[in-house]
């Protein structure tokens, strides 16, 4: 069962961590964007969502704060490269909202994976 | 027979050719009379003369008739007495067409004419006998006869004749013609008598006497072309209405253009208190030194003050044109001495003149002194230095303003003050190159009361009326209110312009390391699986490695072009919050639209805050940019509040949990349209915004929340309908060290 959903703009990061996560043998939905993933939530619940800060159209904060209301079970990463601010101030907001956990780009795959399988673990 | 014959013939003819000269003449005199008045002396005396010529013409055409020689020779006898008086006739005609007058009696003409009419009457002396001849009867003449007509013909007429010759050269007028006409006519006419009595006889025709009356007809005529003929009558006409002249009140003289008098009347004369006599041919200023050639009189007061006589008189002066050229002038003197003694009855005729004089000279300084008042109260008020200098550099004039500022120089120039000698070296060269036509214009800076202020002076050449250089005019402004005006709207505008920079720039390099992290995470990600999959003594590890290292470097690169952009240093410092916040609000109001205010509660006393003074502006300027945005077009008021505060316990904003301690608050509120509720949540995201495209990038309020936050600060918002928008900013009040 999937549990973990991955959302970002990249298509290479989304590449990246669908083979850094397979490696590690966790299941992972990926999606490019916010839309997609509505579209995912409404099938199933997940207990980690992983997404980046700045997106186009729908970015992260709104995906958290709309988790947040209706999962607020699920667990969520939030990830960034930064952008106007550094993408410490993204995750520092990120953090306001409550997200399990924040990551900068480039990523620590290590400590990714190692923080999902946490959280995956905890019930 | 024949003879005989003739003779009886013969003077028939010559009768009758007298008797139409006779009727010629006649006629002549007749419409001379008729269209002239009678009044007149010229005409008159023409009259006479005419009348005389007429009678010898009637006793030529008696002499002759067949009479009797006793008879005749009678007759011829008693008709010396007319040709005799004809000399003086002539002259008594030519002194009235000059205006002279003398006594009958007492010329010596008269005299001379009346002793030789006699002679000729009573003795044989002037006629001897009568002949015939084919021509009709004549005279002998006898031993007296060339005596007389010497004496008492020709004598009397060339007297005239001189006197037409001065009256000649010192006429100026018209009348000028007619003189000389008759100074030439009078010898030509008279050419024909002289002729047949004196060249004739000297070879033997003597018989040709009696045709002496036709010399006189024929001056009679010319006397009547060149004096009554309608087109000289124009001068004339003054002269023939001479007595019109005598008969006014007004005293009237003619002058030339030299000033010398043509004619004038008695009035004249007793106004000015002169004999009538002494009028004639004088120069107008010796019988009036006061008159002026070229002033113009129109009513104008005279007075005349001597031993016995005071007079008053008004003088008007009226040119005398003809055909458009002025001939002369005429004087009119009105007496007004008893109108203005009824005025004045006490006072000394001095007096009286002074008053008058001393009235209108009062009433023209009063009105040029308020003039002058005027003037100068005007100039001395200008908010700004005035001064004029004449072509020396002296001051002759200076507002309060510039005695203010330099003193008094008013009579100096600016060698003799204690100024700058390098200044005053400049000053003179610029009023030299001014003198010469040059406008300049320059700017200087003075210390001023611990101040430096700034000042721009106008020189410019100043011109009088016949637009000719004659000093110098002068005018300094104080610009320094201008200048610091400037500096701040231009340090404004930078800064504006600054912000913007660092906003695209920022921008450009968000946008930038957003990707760029992207694509250093693949390179990264994909790498660092490459390493684990390889064997650790794979030959390619160490060129992984290499790879690794550069993605590291690249990682650094885009870290150092952040912070670049973001031109932020990690250190903050104590920056004065008050004041800053006190100096972005003056600029903000300097730029407001007209239907936005600022209302302020910010304490006196300065706070210390850790931060960076751009930053805060910042902060400020972005908050009240979107107050003004949600304010326009409808306007409001934007309060900008500053305290400090205390928690014990975790105080909540909208969103934001404040942990407890000491802070700042900062508060932006405007009354304009609130944010939505669903959108409030996102107002801090980057690239987040409502406006166009090309109104916002929507990165001002997470540019806010990135300096609150890195700053240990929290921001957060609240939005009402109808009442309007808070943003709350909490900073850490820095530990007191």
């Amino acid at each position: 069962m999937t549990e973990v959903i991955i959302i970002d703009d990249d298509y290479q990061i989304r590449s990246l961590l669908s083979e850094v996560f397979k490696l590690a043998e966790v299941p992972v939905d990926v999606v490019a964007n916010g839309i997609e993933a509505e579209a995912l939530f409404n099938l199933k619940t997940y207990k980690v969502v992983i997404t980046d800060i700045v997106m186009p159209e729908k970015d992260g904060f709104e995906i958290i704060f709309e988790v947040k209301q209706r999962w607020p079970d699920t667990d969520i990463i939030a990830i960034s490269g930064g952008g106007r601010l550094d993408s410490r101030d993204y995750l520092n907001s990120a953090q306001n909202f409550g997200v399990a956990a924040t990551f900068q780009k480039p990523l620590d795959r290590k400590a990714l994976v190692a923080k999902v399988k946490e959280l995956l673990a905890k019930t | 027979m024949a003879v005989a014959n003739i003779n009886n013939f013969m003077p028939w003819v010559i009768s009758g050719f007298y008797f139409i000269s006779l009727l010629l003449t006649l006629s002549l005199m007749v419409s001379v009379v008729a269209t002239r008045p009678l009044k007149s002396e010229i005409v008159l005396h023409f009259v006479k003369l005419g009348g005389t010529v007429i009678l010898w013409l009637l006793a030529s055409v008696v002499h002759q008739l067949p009479l009797d020689i006793p008879y005749k020779i009678t007759i011829f006898r008693i008709s010396t007495f007319i040709w005799l008086f004809l000399g003086l006739f002539v002259l008594r005609f030519f002194e009235s067409l000059i205006s002279i007058r003398y006594n009958f009696l007492k010329s010596p003409f008269t005299w001379i004419a009346l002793g030789f009419s006699l002679i000729g009457i009573f003795t044989p002396h002037i006629i001897k006998g009568v002949s015939l001849s084919y021509l009709g009867f004549h005279t002998e003449y006898g031993f007296f006869t060339f005596f007389a007509i010497i004496f008492s013909v020709i004598t009397p007429i060339l007297w005239g004749m001189r006197l037409l010759f001065k009256a000649y050269k010192s006429t100026q007028n018209e009348t000028r013609n007619a003189l000389l006409a008759l100074l030439w006519a009078t010898p030509i006419s008279l050419s024909i008598p002289i002729l047949v009595t004196f060249v004739l006889p000297i070879v033997g025709i003597d018989y040709l006497m009696e045709l002496a009356p036709l010399g006189f007809v024929f001056l009679l005529y010319s006397i009547y072309f060149s004096v009554f003929d309608h087109r000289s009558a124009k001068p004339t006409l003054f002269q023939l209405t001479g007595s019109l002249l005598e008969e006014i009140k007004d005293g009237i003289i003619s002058i030339n253009l030299n000033g010398y008098i043509d004619v004038a009347n008695i009035a004249a004369a007793q106004i000015l208190n002169i004999k009538y006599s002494q009028l004639k041919g004088k120069h107008i200023n010796d019988i009036f030194p006061q008159y002026q050639d070229h002033v113009w009189y129109e009513d104008y007061p005279f007075f005349i003050e001597k031993a016995n006589y005071s007079a008053q008189f008004s003088l008007s002066v009226v040119r005398q044109k003809i055909r458009g050229i002025t001939q002369g002038k005429i004087l009119i003197l009105r007496d007004t001495t008893d109108a203005f003694k009824n005025n004045h009855e006490n006072l000394s005729p001095k007096e009286i003149s002074n008053s008058t004089q001393t009235i209108a000279l009062r009433k023209a300084q009063q009105h040029l002194q308020d003039r002058e008042y005027l003037l100068q109260s005007l100039i001395d008020n200008l908010p700004f230095q005035v001064y004029i200098k004449n072509k020396k550099s002296i001051y002759v004039l200076q507002n309060r303003a510039d005695q203010k500022m330099r003193g008094n120089l008013l009579g100096y120039d600016l060698e003799s003050t204690n100024f700058n000698p390098s200044k005053i070296q400049e000053e003179n060269r610029n009023d030299q190159r001014v003198l010469k036509g040059e406008n300049i214009e320059l700017e200087y800076s003075n210390p001023q009361d611990g101040d430096i202020r700034h000042y721009r002076s106008y020189k410019m050449p100043l011109m009088n009326y016949k637009n000719n250089i004659q000093g110098i005019l002068g005018i300094v402004m104080d610009i320094t209110e201008f200048r610091k005006m400037e500096k701040e709207r231009l340090e404004f505008k930078e800064h504006l312009l600054h912000a913007n920079k660092m906003e695209a720039m920022g921008t450009l390099a968000g946008g930038l390391a957003h990707d760029f992290n992207n694509i250093l995470g693949a390179l990264i990600g994909y790498t660092e699986i490459s390493t684990e999959v390889l064997d650790s003594e794979h030959q390619v590890q160490k060129y992984l490695l290499e790879v690794l290292t550069a993605a590291e470097r690249g990682k650094e690169l885009v870290q150092k072009m952040l912070d670049f952009s973001r031109d932020e240093s990690e250190e903050l410092s104590l920056i004065s919050f008050t004041f800053t916040l006190n100096e972005t609000i003056k600029l903000l109001r300097g730029n407001l639209p007209e239907n936005i205010d600022i209302y302020t509660e910010i304490p006196q006393e300065e706070y210390m805050l850790l931060g960076e003074t751009i930053e805060l502006n910042r902060i400020v300027m972005n908050l009240c940019t979107n107050a003004i945005h949600a304010m326009s077009p409808t306007g409001g008021t934007i309060s900008i509040k500053l305290s400090k505060i205390s928690f014990k316990v975790s105080s909540y904003f909208a969103d934001q949990a404040i942990p407890p301690g000491n802070w700042y608050k900062l508060q932006v509120i405007d009354t304009g349209e609130s944010i939505p509720k669903h959108i409030l949540p996102r107002i801090f995201d980057p690239f987040f915004t409502t406006k166009k495209s090309n109104e916002g990038t929507g990165l001002g309020l997470s540019v806010v929340l990135g300096i609150v936050n890195s700053w240990g600060g929290h921001i957060g918002v609240e939005s009402k309908p109808e009442i309007g928008t808070e943003f709350r900013i909490y900073l850490p009040i820095p530990e007191q060290e």
